[in-house]
C-alpha cells in the first residue's frame, strides 16, 4: 500500500482568501509617505514614455529625506564571514562550517533574527581556532602573515596594529591593543611566533568589532552620519559582501567617506572590482531562490543523462550570467530575462545538447536561440531548483514565479493538509493530473495563482533539459498570470520572461529584494518611502542594475544611522 | 563558573593520587594516573536512541513471560544485555494518533511526540522532550559542561534536507525549540573535546585559548558600553554566552579524561562526493516525489560508530549526563547499500522504500531492524564497558530509551509502540523484564513520566496533559 505523501507547505488554503495586492502595493496603499509626512518629498512619478535608457552612471540623485525606521546591529552572515576571512587572511575553504546556521531569512542576513546560542559561540571559537591554524602552518608563513622579517617577539606590536585595523575595520583601540599584546606574548612564550600570531588571530576573529558591524550611536534617537570608517564597512558589505580594501581604508583614514559624492565615487570604483561579481551572484541566487540547487541530486532512472555535480555547473552558469548582465554590459533588469546569451563550458553545453564552446571547464559567453535557451528562467539552476522531486512540478514552479518574480502573496495552505500527489498513468497529462486543484473551489482560489504559470515551464524537465513530450503526450505550455500588471495569457517560458521583463510589478519586486538585502532586515511600512524612491529611479533608468546598486548607496537609510532609543 | 562534582579535576587528582579504573574502551581515554569520580559523585545519566520506521512487532515481541523470556532472531544482538533490558510492550502514542491532538503527517507527529508526549501544532512539538526535563533534574545535583548533547548519522534526509523539520526532530528544548543533532564528527569532536587536548597541540595552548576567551569577554563588555541601547542588549547576550563558554572550556580542560581517538582526516567524513557516486546505483522509482533528497548511505555506519564513540566518551567523562543518538530520521532516505539482503546482494533502496514506497517488504525490513539492533547493542556494550566509581557500569547508572516514531512500518500505526528501556538509572529501575502493559490501554506519556520520576522529577504531567493522567507503574 502507499500511504499519502505529505506536504504541509505547498497545498491550498480553504481558509484564507487570496490577497490581490503585492506587498509593495499594500505598503504603498497604506503608507504614502508624502501624504503623511510633510518633510518627505512626493514620490517621483514614473516616466510616461518608454525605455529612457540608462542615465550616466555616477550621477548624484537628489538628496533623500526618507525616514529610517531603524539601523539594527548587524552580524556577519556566513557568506560575509567567509569572504572577510578570505580577504583578511587569504584563508578559504568552507571556514564558516562550525558557525551556527544563518537567520532563516531570504538573504540570510536579517539583523533582527540573529540568534544567540552557546553552540553558536562555540562555533565562532572553533572557526577562529581553525582559521588561525590554517593561516599559520609554520613559522615562515607566520612571519609573512605578521609582516615581519624576524621571528622575534618584536613582531607582535606592528602585527597587532596592522592586522587589528583590518580585522576590526578601524584603528585598534588601546584596550584591544593591550589585550592582544598580552595574548601574543602568552602564545609566543608557548610556541614562538606562530603561537603568538595564532593567539592574536584566534582572539580577533571573536572580537565584537570583527563579528559585528558596530557603529557608534548618538545619545538621543536622532540620525547621524556614520564615521568614515563605519561607512567603509557599509560600502564594502553592501557591494562586495566583504571587508573594505586598502583604498577604502585609506579614504576612511583621510575622512573622505562623508559626502554622498565621496561615497558614490567609491561605489563606482567598487563595482569595477571582481569582488562585486560575487555579491551580485549571491544576491540573485537568493532572490530567485536557486542558491539551494547545489545540494540537489537526481535519480538516474528518471534522468538517465544526469551527471552528478552538474548542479554546480548550473550555478556557475547563472553566476556568470547575472554578473555579466549587471556589471559588464551595463545591463537592465529586463536583460536578466530576455538576453539571448548565456555562459557555458564544455560539460554543461554537452549536457544541454548545445555546441561546446571548446573551452574545457572554463565558462564562455555563447549566443542562444532565444527559443529554448536565453534568460535566467531557461537556465538549469532555476529549472532544477523549482523541481524538488523526481518530476517537474508546475505548482512549485508557479509558486516560484508568482512569489519570487512578481512578489505576489500566495497564502499558506491549510494547516496539516495531507496531499496525495496524483498517480502517473499513461495518457494523462500534467494538466489533467492537477485538475483537482481547479475542480475543488477550496484549492482553486490559490492554485489559480500557481498552476497556470507553472504549466509554462513544462518543456523543461527537472534537470533543465528541453523535452517535447511529458508522460508521452505533447506539451501545452500556454500560461496565464492571474493578477497584477503582467496579468494575462502567454506562451511558454519565453512568454513569461517577456512579461517579467516588462512588468513594473516584477521590477519593483526586484528593487524590494535589493532593498531588503541592503538594509539587512525585513522591510517595514516606513521603508516604503525608500523603496518608492529606489523604484522610481530604477524605472527612470530603464531598470539599470548597476545604477540601482549605486542608488542604494545614496539612500538616507545607507547614508545615515538611526539609533534605537532605550525603552522608557 | 560551572562546578562539576561529577569528576575529579586535575588539581584534585594530584592531591589524592587516585587509582586508575579503566576498562578497554575507556582505558585509552584516561590520562595516566587519573580516575573517574568517586562513588558519591557518580551522576545518573539518560540516553535516548532513535531509529526510523517502527519495527516488525511480531519479531520484536519477546517470547515468554515477564521474567522468563527470550529475544527472537531480529533482536538477537541485544541478548548479551538481556538482564539489563526492559521490553515495554503495548503503549499507544495517542498524542500522535488522535485527530484533534495534532497536525501533520504520521511520521512528523510521531517524531514530535515520541520523546515529548506533546502535540505537533505548527513547525515542531509543543513542548520539551524528556531528555531535557531529565537534564534539568540531573543538573540540580551534578552539573556538567554540556546540559545535553545530541548526535546523529544519516540525518536530515528527504523533506528535511539537512535542516530541522518536524520529520526529523525528536529532542526539544521547549515549544518550537528543536535541538538539532550534530552530524559532522570533526566539528563535534572539537566542540566537545577540543579543550581537552588543546586544539593547537602546543603545550600550553589550552591555557592561551582560555586567556583568549577572557579577552574576548572583556572586549564585549567594553563594546557594549560604547553603543546604543538596542545594540548593547545584543552584545550583552553575546557576552553572557562567552562567559559560559569560558567556564565550560576550563571545566573541560580540567577533566581527567583524554579525548577519544577518532579519525581526524578532514576528508574522511565528507559525504558529498560519495553521494554523487553512490546515487548512480540507485534504482528507485523515478516518479515518486518521495524520492527527493535521497542521500548516500556510504558513511552512515562510519559516522554513526564515531558519534557513538563520542557520545559514550562524553558521558563517561561527565562532559554531559544526557545524550541522544539518532540513526536517520523518519524520512529514512539514505541508501542502505552497506547492508546485504537475503540473497547476499547489497540493498538498493532506502529504508522508506522497503516500508511502503515500493511495497511492504518484511524480509528486507527484518534485516534493517536487525542492523539497528546491532547498533543499539553497540551503545549498550560501550556504556557497559565503563566501570564507574560506585561499582556499577555507566549502563547501570543510566536509563537508555530506544524509540521510533511509529510502530508499523507500512501503515504507520502508532498503537502498541515498541519501547526498549535499558539500564537501571543508578539502581532506581528493575530491569531484565518483558513488561506487557496490562489493560486498559495507556498512552506512552505514562512511560515518559515514569522515566522522569526515576530522576527525581516532581511534576505529574509530561507532554499533553490529556494523555498523562498517571505514571506507568512497576518500573522501579
Amino acid at each position: 500500500m502507499t500511504p499519502p505523501v505529505y506536504s504541509t507547505n505547498r497545498t491550498c488554503s480553504r481558509a484564507t482568501p487570496w490577497l490581490p495586492l503585492t506587498l509593495l502595493g499594500l505598503l504603498g496603499a497604506l503608507a504614502g509617505c508624502a501624504a503623511e509626512d510633510p518633510n518627505q518629498p512626493s514620490v517621483v512619478p514614473p516616466p510616461t514614455g518608454t525605455d529612457p535608457g540608462p542615465g550616466p552612471i555616477g550621477e548624484l540623485p537628489p538628496p533623500d529625506t526618507c525616514d529610517i525606521p531603524g539601523s539594527p546591529l548587524r552580524r556577519l552572515s556566513r557568506f560575509e564571514y567567509e569572504n572577510t576571512v578570505e580577504h583578511l587572511l587569504g584563508v578559504t575553504g568552507n571556514v564558516s562550517k562550525p558557525l551556527e546556521a544563518d537567520a532563516s531569512s531570504k538573504f540570510a542576513n536579517d539583523s533582527k533574527a540573529i540568534s544567540f546560542t552557546l553552540k553558536g559561540i562555540d562555533g565562532y571559537r572553533a572557526a577562529a581556532q581553525a582559521i588561525a591554524k590554517q593561516a599559520t602552518p609554520d613559522d615562515a608563513t607566520s612571519a609573512v602573515v605578521a609582516g615581519c622579517a624576524t621571528l622575534g617577539a618584536e613582531c607582535g606590536a606592528p602585527f597587532i596594529a596592522s592586522f587589528g585595523e583590518r580585522a576590526f575595520r578601524r584603528p585598534v583601540a588601546e584596550g584591544e591593543r593591550v589585550d592582544l599584546q598580552a595574548l601574543f606574548d602568552a602564545g609566543f612564550a608557548a610556541a614562538g611566533l606562530t603561537g603568538g600570531v595564532r593567539a592574536v588571530i584566534e582572539a580577533a576573529l571573536q572580537y565584537p568589532y570583527f563579528l559585528y558591524r558596530l557603529e557608534a550611536s548618538p545619545a538621543d534617537a536622532a540620525s547621524v552620519r556614520p564615521s568614515s570608517w563605519e561607512m567603509a564597512s557599509r560600502l564594502s558589505y553592501l557591494l562586495w559582501g566583504s571587508m573594505p580594501d586598502a583604498t577604502l581604508f585609506e579614504a576612511a583614514r583621510q575622512d573622505q567617506l562623508q559626502t554622498p559624492a565621496q561615497i558614490l565615487g567609491q561605489a563606482n570604483r567598487m563595482l569595477e572590482d571582481p569582488k562585486a561579481r560575487r555579491q551580485v551572484a549571491f544576491f540573485h541566487a537568493r532572490k530567485y531562490d536557486y542558491a539551494k540547487v547545489e545540494s540537489f541530486e537526481r535519480n538516474p532512472v528518471a534522468y538517465p543523462t544526469w551527471i552528478p555535480g552538474m548542479a554546480t555547473q548550473f550555478r556557475q552558469e547563472s553566476d556568470n550570467f547575472v554578473a555579466h548582465v549587471a556589471l559588464d554590459i551595463n545591463g537592465k533588469f529586463g536583460d536578466l530575462f530576455t538576453s539571448k546569451f548565456t555562459f557555458l563550458n564544455d560539460p554543461l553545453a554537452e549536457f544541454y545538447g548545445l555546441p561546446k564552446p571548446g573551452t574545457g571547464a572554463v565558462f564562455q559567453k555563447v549566443e542562444t536561440d532565444g527559443v529554448k535557451r536565453g534568460g535566467l528562467l531557461t537556465q538549469g539552476s532555476v529549472l532544477m531548483a523549482t523541481t524538488p522531486g523526481g518530476r517537474s512540478n508546475p505548482v512549485v514552479r508557479g509558486h516560484f514565479a508568482t512569489q519570487d518574480i512578481f512578489c505576489q502573496t500566495v497564502p499558506e495552505p491549510p494547516a496539516g493538509l495531507v496531499v496525495t500527489p496524483p498517480e502517473i498513468t499513461p495518457g494523462v497529462g500534467v494538466r489533467q493530473r492537477l485538475n483537482e486543484h481547479a475542480k475543488d473551489p477550496g484549492c482553486a482560489s490559490c492554485h489559480i495563482l500557481m498552476d497556470p504559470v507553472g504549466f509554462a515551464f513544462e518543456h523543461y524537465d527537472g534537470v533543465g533539459l528541453w523535452r517535447e513530450l511529458e508522460n508521452d503526450l505533447p506539451i501545452d505550455d500556454k500560461g496565464n498570470i492571474a493578477n497584477g500588471d503582467a496579468q494575462g495569457e502567454f506562451d511558454g517560458v519565453m512568454g513569461l520572461q517577456q512579461k517579467a521583463a516588462t512588468s513594473k510589478d516584477a521590477a519593483r519586486c526586484y528593487v524590494q529584494g535589493w532593498a531588503t538585502y541592503a538594509l539587512g532586515r525585513e522591510l517595514e511600512t516606513a521603508d516604503t518611502c525608500t523603496q518608492d524612491r529606489l523604484g522610481a529611479a530604477f524605472e527612470a533608468s530603464g531598470g539599470n542594475i548597476k545604477q540601482l546598486m549605486l542608488d542604494l548607496t545614496q539612500t538616507n537609510a545607507f547614508l545615515m544611522r538611526k539609533a534605537e532609543a532605550a525603552p522608557q | 563558573m560551572i562546578k562539576s562534582t561529577n569528576r575529579i579535576s586535575r588539581r584534585l587528582i594530584l592531591r589524592s593520587g587516585a587509582a586508575v579504573i579503566g576498562l578497554p574502551f575507556l582505558e585509552a581515554m584516561l590520562r595516566p594516573g587519573q580516575s573517574f569520580a568517586q562513588a558519591d559523585q557518580v551522576a545518573q545519566r539518560f540516553v535516548s536512541f532513535y531509529t526510523p520506521g517502527g519495527t516488525l512487532l511480531e519479531y520484536w515481541r519477546p517470547v515468554g513471560t515477564e521474567t522468563a523470556w527470550e529475544f527472537q532472531k531480529m533482536l538477537a544482538p541485544l541478548t548479551p544485555f538481556k538482564a539489563k533490558i526492559n521490553m515495554i510492550d503495548a503503549l499507544d502514542m495517542s498524542v500522535a494518533i488522535d485527530a484533534d491532538a495534532g497536525e501533520g503527517h504520521h511520521h512528523c507527529r510521531g517524531s514530535a511526540g515520541v520523546l515529548t508526549g506533546h502535540s505537533l501544532f505548527g513547525s515542531f512539538a509543543d513542548g520539551p522532550s524528556i531528555d531535557q526535563l531529565i537534564a534539568d533534574e540531573i543538573m540540580k545535583v551534578h552539573q556538567s559542561p554540556f546540559k545535553s548533547l545530541e548526535f546523529a548519522t544519516g540525518w536530515g534526509t528527504g523533506i528535511g534536507n539537512n535542516a530541522p523539520h518536524s520529520s526529523n526532530m525528536i529532542n526539544m528544548a521547549g515549544n518550537d525549540m528543536p535541538l538539532a543533532p550534530a552530524t559532522d564528527p570533526l566539528s563535534t569532536f572539537n566542540r566537545i573535546f577540543g579543550d581537552l587536548q588543546g586544539d593547537m597541540a602546543m603545550g600550553d595552548q589550552v591555557a592561551v585559548s582560555l586567556q583568549v576567551l577572557d579577552s574576548v569577554a572583556r572586549q564585549y563588555q567594553s563594546a557594549a558600553a560604547q553603543v546604543g541601547y538596542a545594540d548593547r542588549v545584543k552584545l550583552e547576550q553575546h557576552l553572557t554566552l562567552v562567559t559560559e563558554a569560558r567556564a565550560k572550556a576550563e571545566d573541560i580542560a580540567n577533566t581527567v579524561c583524554g579525548a577519544p581517538k577518532i579519525n581526524m582526516d578532514p576528508g574522511f567524513y565528507e559525504v558529498r562526493d560519495a553521494t554523487k557516486d553512490q546515487i548512480l546505483d540507485y534504482k528507485g522509482d523515478p516518479n515518486k516525489q518521495s524520492d527527493m533528497n535521497v542521500k548516500s548511505g556510504d558513511l552512515v555506519p562510519t559516522i554513526g560508530d564515531v558519534m557513538t564513540q563520542l557520545m559514550v566518551a562524553a558521558l563517561g567523562c561527565g562532559l554531559t549526563n544526557v545524550a541522544s543518538m539518532q540513526w536517520g530520521d523518519s524520512e529514512a532516505k539514505f541508501l542502505l547499500n552497506f547492508l546485504k539482503d537475503e540473497a547476499g546482494q547489497p540493498f538498493k533502496d532506502h529504508h522508506h522504500g522497503y516500508q511502503h514506497d515500493r511495497g511492504f517488504q518484511a524480509g528486507s525490513l527484518e534485516i534493517i531492524y536487525n542492523f539497528y539492533a546491532q547498533k543499539f547493542a553497540d551503545v549498550l556494550g560501550k556504556l557497559d564497558a565503563v566501570q564507574e566509581a560506585n561499582g556499577a557500569t555507566l549502563l547501570d547508572n543510566a536509563a537508555v530509551l530506544y524509540v521510533s516514531e511509529l510502530q508499523k512500518p507500512d501503515t504507520h500505526s502508532r498503537n502498541d509502540m515498541p519501547f526498549i528501556l535499558a539500564g537501571t538509572a543508578a539502581g532506581k529501575m528493575r530491569s531484565g523484564r518483558y513488561i506487557q502493559v496490562p489493560g486498559p490501554r495507556q498512552p506512552h506519556n505514562h512511560l515518559l513520566l515514569a522515566i522522569c520520576q526515576l530522576y527525581g522529577f516532581q511534576g505529574t504531567v509530561v507532554g499533553n496533559p490529556k494523555y498523562c493522567t498517571s505514571a506507568l507503574s512497576g518500573l522501579s
